[in-house]
């Protein structure tokens, strides 16, 4: 399959969203976009590859995560300012504006800043401007309209709804260990709410073609269609009153969590939280790591699956895991052409079954491979590769691409097990770390009455997720309503199948 | 002016202890460190500031740095006016740039009670030589455009009022203390205070122990605790008290502002965020500093009663730390009588970062002069006993007092602002 | 200028400023955070705190398990000011 080398005239998307098409704005251009969709799909698909300028060197950023957790993609939209577009529906003759640079994010005259960067390195601000004073107070005026970006709109912003609501047990996070969570807490007998930071259940699965493994009835299924069958279980359940577009931004030391949305904000009370928020994942530090282009390989999925669109012609992968082997499937089944796929393992004796397909599809794959560095700076023009080790520019080697997807660590996504562990001393201790939390075996308790499960708790696989899940919700909601034969039993038998999984892994 | 740093300067954890110091400082915070350098810079030697954690991880770096002199009262207007003229000079001293900005501050008042408590200040400001003055509401929307000024009676602006930026001035501080010689030891926990016939002798710490005659106090939300080392109990009582902080934004807001009849203040910080706090009378004391969603909301509320344009801007986050509070509200500064060479910083109750330099100078003064300065004096911490008691409480932010028939806004959960007595 | 590879997105904290931190005595993670503002940013540690504590561990010559991790507050993420103000009188 031949792929033009500019990706705006071939047209990144790869089907059409079946909603209303709209116009919006963007710094003065009118856009078509189609109504709900994320607004950074909706620029991306108009041809805007810069979205904002950093902070302090105005170098430009492009879409990266795609997830609502990094800075790249913040614009102004209706004059509320830092909107993240990646998570922002599109709505008809929306007013969207770029924040940062001069006049624009795609043509910044502050970029120069960037090439001064020895004039201000971390902690400048403390050492220019001791002395005389009337010379800081004309710096810090001029320090202040270069910092601060986000303009406020004069008119007020639709008036917000509080309610309160209470419950037995808060699942935060609707992805598969949230699912099971929030179907286990109410098979024990729990009235249970569910919480899910974005517009449908899945999390992670939601991007997930390939079939899954995943315990009991739902083994094989594509990722996308366990979400589906899962969901439907929750929305028709009595007992779970699901919420969407609803995030929990704090749980606090008198047990509420705190949850917003869209024109909506929740005080929640429930005796039990389970947090299943999932997990962020890490980028690569090289040089030219922050350049447009350059896209976390869950960012990519999403733009694949959930908003459809392709984020270039020619990719090259670099990934520390099989997660990244697996994006580069679907960009090659995407239409995308996949350069090279770099991967940091070593392994010679044992090929990923999606290495061995890639290789077969013509991509070439390589082992023991890193990125150095990515040649270009308003937009990639290809990423050097080398060995991994002591880099050896000799044997780095240049690969011409409009995009590369960095596949690093995952994470877990637990701040919530962190506020309700915090006793409020100034240091905390390592060792009480609750960013490592110790978790119970049984109940997969972190602390209180807070339990984690699924990539929160850890980053694992589906399999893992959806028993810790199971676990969480039957501990909590036996706790609650009293132990029935049902529940007890499906309890010990999802404890016992997630110890052999640590058996088996410890074994290997 | 610029150019990179090579070497450590800022003093880290692990130097050995001498086996005795002229002068020991519980607290490595501002008032600490600025008491050391004080001392040092008035020819003391051999003087150690031990702080349990990092240094300024108390209130010194977590409180939101609004700086002022325009109060009701002279023993306050003054300490704060020597302040300000030291604030003014300070960068200069330490080599180091605390970001001590002059953007003025505003005092803003919405009932006929406050105008009132205004009216009357001005003058007694003036008078000691405070440029402040009484603005009516279209002037002080002419000055702070995007303040709602409906229902505001007067406000008083005080243009010599600002910011700074409280980490560097305890970085600055420390580093100009090390350099005149001071030992700084943080990860260095005071466990004990030795008083022998009356006075004091040694101190124990986590990581051994020190001889000395002369211990300062400078612990903060802990001078309680620290006292009680030395078998002395001290009139103040720790509080809880949050903050929050918005992400940046184009400059909105010159002055710093506090609306003081309900207790909320802010300012803007270099980086364009704005910083401030929003408390209730009637708080219960208590050492814990973790958040509520409580504060955050009645914070919103407030912010968005004043500047309506900030309903589109987002809190980034929000913390806590601990205030001393004594019950006339102002500061113990000196010699306790139950024991000799136990001296008190401390009680300041949210006013310690703005009263730092002339505080800790005027007690180094009075420490190697052996003479209590006319403007320290009223601090004594004696004067509770001899009912010499200030009466500052009207232009300031009053937590302590309980409130009387506070009607509960609908769902609140009062529950959410901490309760724990007893240290934790 | 050493290092200019970018750790945090939201500040341009580069390694070579994490060093430079760390040479001049903020070797805390606290400390490093308030003297390089890495971790206050928008993304408030989401995307650079595992490279910041790496770094910070190989600089210091320490296990990164046994480095004080900064203090997570709510909002997980920022919350507007006018949804807060919802209900309820000032």
């Amino acid at each position: 399959m031949t792929a033009p080398t500019d990706a705006r005239r071939r047209g990144v998307r790869l089907d059409l969203p079946d909603s209303r098409r709209v116009s919006i704005r963007y710094d003065g251009r009118h856009l078509p976009a189609f109504e709900g969709e994320p607004l950074a799909a909706a620029l991306y698909a108009a041809g805007v590859r810069i979205f904002n300028r950093s902070l302090k060197y105005h170098r430009p950023r492009g879409l990266f995560c795609n997830a609502g957790y990094c800075p790249n993609c913040l614009v102004r939209v209706d004059g509320t300012p830092h909107v993240r577009a990646c998570t922002e529906p599109v709505r008809d003759r929306m007013e969207v504006e770029s924040e940062s640079g001069w006049p624009s994010a795609r043509f910044d005259l502050l970029a120069v800043l960037d090439q001064l960067g020895f004039l201000f390195p971390t902690g400048f601000q403390y050492r220019y401007f001791t002395r005389p004073r009337w010379l800081y107070h004309r710096w810090e005026w001029l320090l202040r309209r270069l910092a601060g970006h986000g303009r406020l709109g004069v008119d007020p912003p639709s008036p917000a709804q509080r309610s309160s609501l209470t419950a037995d047990v808060a699942v935060v996070g609707g992805g598969p260990a949230g699912m099971a969570a929030a179907l286990a807490a109410a098979r024990a007998g729990a009235c249970v709410l569910l919480f899910e930071a974005e517009s449908a259940l899945g999390g992670g699965l939601r991007t997930e073609p390939r079939p899954v493994r995943a315990p009991a009835l739902y083994d094989g299924l594509p990722g996308v269609e366990l979400v589906a069958r899962l969901a439907t279980e929750i929305e028709r359940h009595p007992a779970i009153s699901c919420h969407r577009r609803a995030l929990a931004f704090g749980y606090y030391a008198d047990g509420r969590l705190g949850v917003a949305g869209p024109g909506t904000f929740l005080s929640v009370h429930a005796e039990r939280i389970i947090v299943a928020t999932g997990s962020y994942e890490r980028p690569m530090v090289f040089d030219g790591c922050d350049r447009p282009g350059v896209f976390l390989a869950s960012g990519v999925r999403r733009m694949l699956h959930l908003w459809r669109i392709r984020p270039g012609a020619a990719a090259v992968v670099v990934t520390t895991s099989d997660y990244g082997l697996a994006v580069a499937l679907d960009l090659l089944n995407a239409g995308v052409t996949v350069r090279a796929v770099a991967d940091t393992r070593d392994w010679t004796s044992r090929e990923p079954d999606e290495a061995r397909r890639l290789r077969q599809s013509g991509v070439t794959v390589l082992p023991g491979h890193a990125v150095l560095s990515v040649a270009g700076r308003r937009s990639i023009r290809a990423a050097i590769l080398a060995l991994t080790g002591p880099a050896d520019r000799a044997t780095a080697w240049k690969v011409p691409c409009d995009h590369l997807v960095v596949s690093g660590e995952f994470w877990p996504a637990n701040e919530l097990v962190f506020h309700a562990a915090y006793r409020g001393s100034h240091v905390l201790r390592a060792e009480a770390h609750p960013m490592r939390p110790q978790i119970e075996r049984e109940g997969l308790r972190a602390v209180g009455p807070v339990h984690i499960a699924g990539n929160a708790a850890g980053v694992g696989d589906l399999v893992k997720a959806l028993l810790e899940g199971t676990i969480a919700g039957l501990s909590a909601g036996i706790a609650l309503r009293g132990a029935t034969p049902g529940a007890a039993w499906e309890l010990e038998d999802a404890v016992r199948a997630l110890a052999a999984i640590h058996e088996a892994s410890h074994g290997r | 002016m610029s150019g990179a740093c090579a070497a450590r300067w800022l003093p880290g954890g692990g130097s050995p202890l001498r086996r005795g110091y002229q002068c020991v400082i519980v607290g490595g915070g501002c008032h600490g460190l600025s008491l050391a350098y004080n001392l040092a810079r008035r020819g003391m030697r051999e003087i150690a500031v031990f702080e349990k954690a990092y240094l300024g991880s108390g209130a010194s770096g977590r409180n939101t740095a609004l700086i002022r002199s325009a109060f009701g009262t002279p023993e306050w207007i003054r300490l704060h006016q020597e302040s300000i003229r030291l604030w003014e000079r300070l960068s200069d001293e330490l080599d180091y740039n605390v970001m001590f900005t002059q953007r003025g501050y505003l005092v803003l008042a919405y009932t006929d009670e406050k105008a009132e408590v205004c009216r009357r200040s001005v003058p007694v400001q003036n008078a000691l030589g405070v440029q402040s003055s009484l603005l009516d509401p279209s002037e002080v929307r002419r000055l702070v455009p995007c303040l709602n000024v409906a229902g505001l009676r007067t406000a008083i602006y005080q243009p010599t009022g600002g910011i700074a930026r409280h980490d560097a001035v305890v970085w600055g501080y420390a580093r100009a203390a090390a350099r005149l010689g001071v030992e700084i030891h943080p990860y260095t926990e005071v466990t004990g205070i030795r008083v022998q016939d009356g006075v004091v002798s040694s101190v124990l710490t986590s990581r051994g122990h020190v001889e000395t005659a002369l211990v300062v106090n400078a612990a903060g939300g802990h001078s309680a605790d620290v006292a009680r080392l030395a078998g002395v109990e001290i009139p103040v009582t720790t509080y809880p008290v949050e903050a929050f902080v918005t992400e940046p934004l184009e400059p909105l807001v010159e002055p710093a502002i506090n609306s003081i009849h309900n207790m909320t203040y802010f300012s803007q910080t270099s980086r364009g965020e704005i910083v401030g706090g929003s408390d209730e009378p009637g708080t219960p004391p208590g050492y814990r500093i973790t958040s509520t969603l409580d504060f955050l909301e009645l914070a919103a509320r407030r912010l968005v009663a004043l500047v309506p344009r900030l309903a589109r801007a987002s809190f980034l986050r929000q913390w806590g730390g601990l205030v001393d509070i004594t019950p006339d509200l102002g500061p113990l500064l000196g010699e306790v009588d139950e024991v000799k060479g136990f001296v008190l910083d401390c009680g300041w109750g949210g006013y310690g970062f703005m009263g730092t330099p002339a505080g800790a100078k005027l007690l180094a003064d009075a420490l190697i002069d052996r003479v209590r300065p006319p403007l320290l004096e009223p601090f004594a911490p004696r004067r509770f006993k001899e009912g010499r008691l200030l009466e500052e409480k009207s232009l300031i932010v009053v937590i302590s007092k309980p409130a009387a028939g506070r009607a509960e806004p609908p769902g609140a959960d009062r529950a959410g602002r901490g309760h724990l007595p007893s240290p934790g | 200028m050493g290092d200019r590879r970018i750790v945090c997105f939201c500040l341009d904290v580069t390694v070579e400023d994490l060093a430079e931190a760390v040479r001049e005595g903020f070797d805390h993670p606290e400390l490093l955070k308030r003297f390089t503002a890495v971790l206050m940013g928008p993304c408030q540690g989401k995307l650079c705190a595992p490279n910041v504590l790496r770094i910070l561990a190989e600089l210091t010559g320490q296990p990164e398990e046994a480095l004080d991790v900064p203090t997570l507050r709510p909002p997980v993420r920022p919350i507007p000011i006018g949804l807060l103000a919802a209900g309820g009188e000032p």
